[in-house]
């Protein structure tokens, strides 16, 4: 039974009835593009990002018998992308940095514009606001999505950057709606002080 | 002094409305669309009579969407999406 090299990250798995690639790519490829950055958030850099999504994707066509047409195609992907993950490499496994919860303040972000524009008792503030946004760039908040302690980094991410629902990241990670709760309360206040000290040019790693 | 020292506690409390502190608590969810339309209505009164709150709101808004907006032109690359398209076919024909 000779299989073609490319398979050979699936060889492990059972026959499955053949799929039309078409139609698995209308469901699945309009999700490519997140599951792309959630393989750079998970592994950290493209070569092994682009390793973890081919693997993944190859992995979700081979199982695509067991998707349910109409539930969450996003999630079902995303799950499969961190099994494969966590068998695949476990060893890349990052812990992010070690980060301390000393002062996380509600509007972290927003109290630290607001005092910098005080500076000169200026009571208008929605300039310094916008400056501060446009200056933030795609590397600085990848930096600091990356420096969140791992728990924190999927569940921010995931709803800050994509947009998903609490259900849906619930079934992603596979943890409960309460707890997507809590990660987000104090994960994007940690997320706030990482692009603050950035934006300042500072390392949050001491 | 004036509102600034604050951090979302002061006390503009209401009977049809939430206070700072109540707003605060759903700050997320009001960012994530995860509440329901009443208690949606409920932090925009809030925000309405509360202009503290109404600034640091707008600013989280603002922060949640420009970071997305930011994050998306972070796509798969063309040569990624070309390979899959491939290997797609390449397994049906090996079949």
């Amino acid at each position: 039974m000779a299989e073609a090299p490319s398979q050979s990250v699936i060889e492990d798995i059972e026959p499955h009835q053949p799929v039309d690639p078409d139609l698995f790519e209308s469901e699945m490829n309009p999700h490519l593009d997140a599951l792309y950055r959630n393989a750079l958030r998970l592994v950290g850099n493209p070569n092994d990002a682009e390793d973890l999504l081919q693997e993944t994707y190859l992995r979700a066509f081979r199982f695509f018998h067991q998707y349910q047409p109409g539930t969450n195609a996003k999630a079902w992907l995303f799950r499969i992308m961190n099994t494969v993950f966590l068998n695949d490499y476990r060893k890349k496994v990052r812990q992010g940095e070690t980060v301390s919860y000393d002062g996380l303040e509600d509007f972290y972000l927003y109290n630290r514009v607001v005092e910098d524009a005080g500076g000169i008792d200026r009571p208008q503030i929605e300039n310094p606001q916008k400056a501060v946004l446009e200056q933030l760039d795609i590397e600085m908040i990848q930096r600091a999505i990356d420096a969140l302690p791992n728990e924190f980094r999927d569940t921010v991410a995931l709803a800050t950057l994509e947009e998903m629902s609490y259900q849906e990241i619930a079934d992603t990670l596979e943890i409960p709606v309460g707890t997507v709760r809590s990660r987000l309360s104090r994960g994007r206040k940690l997320l706030q002080r990482a692009l603050w000290a950035y934006l300042n040019g500072e390392e949050t790693r001491d | 002094m004036t509102d600034k020292s604050t951090d979302g506690r002061m006390s503009c409390t209401g009977i049809d409305f939430y206070s700072c502190e109540e707003a605060l608590n759903r700050l997320n969810e009001y960012l994530d669309h995860e509440l329901n339309d009443a208690e949606r209505m409920v932090v925009l009164k809030h925000l309405e009579i509360c202009k503290p709150c109404f600034s640091r709101f707008s600013f989280e808004q603002t922060l949640v969407v420009s970071l997305r907006e930011k994050i998306v032109a972070l796509a798969a690359p063309e040569s990624v999406r070309l390979k899959l398209k491939g290997l797609l076919r390449q397994r049906e024909q090996s079949e």
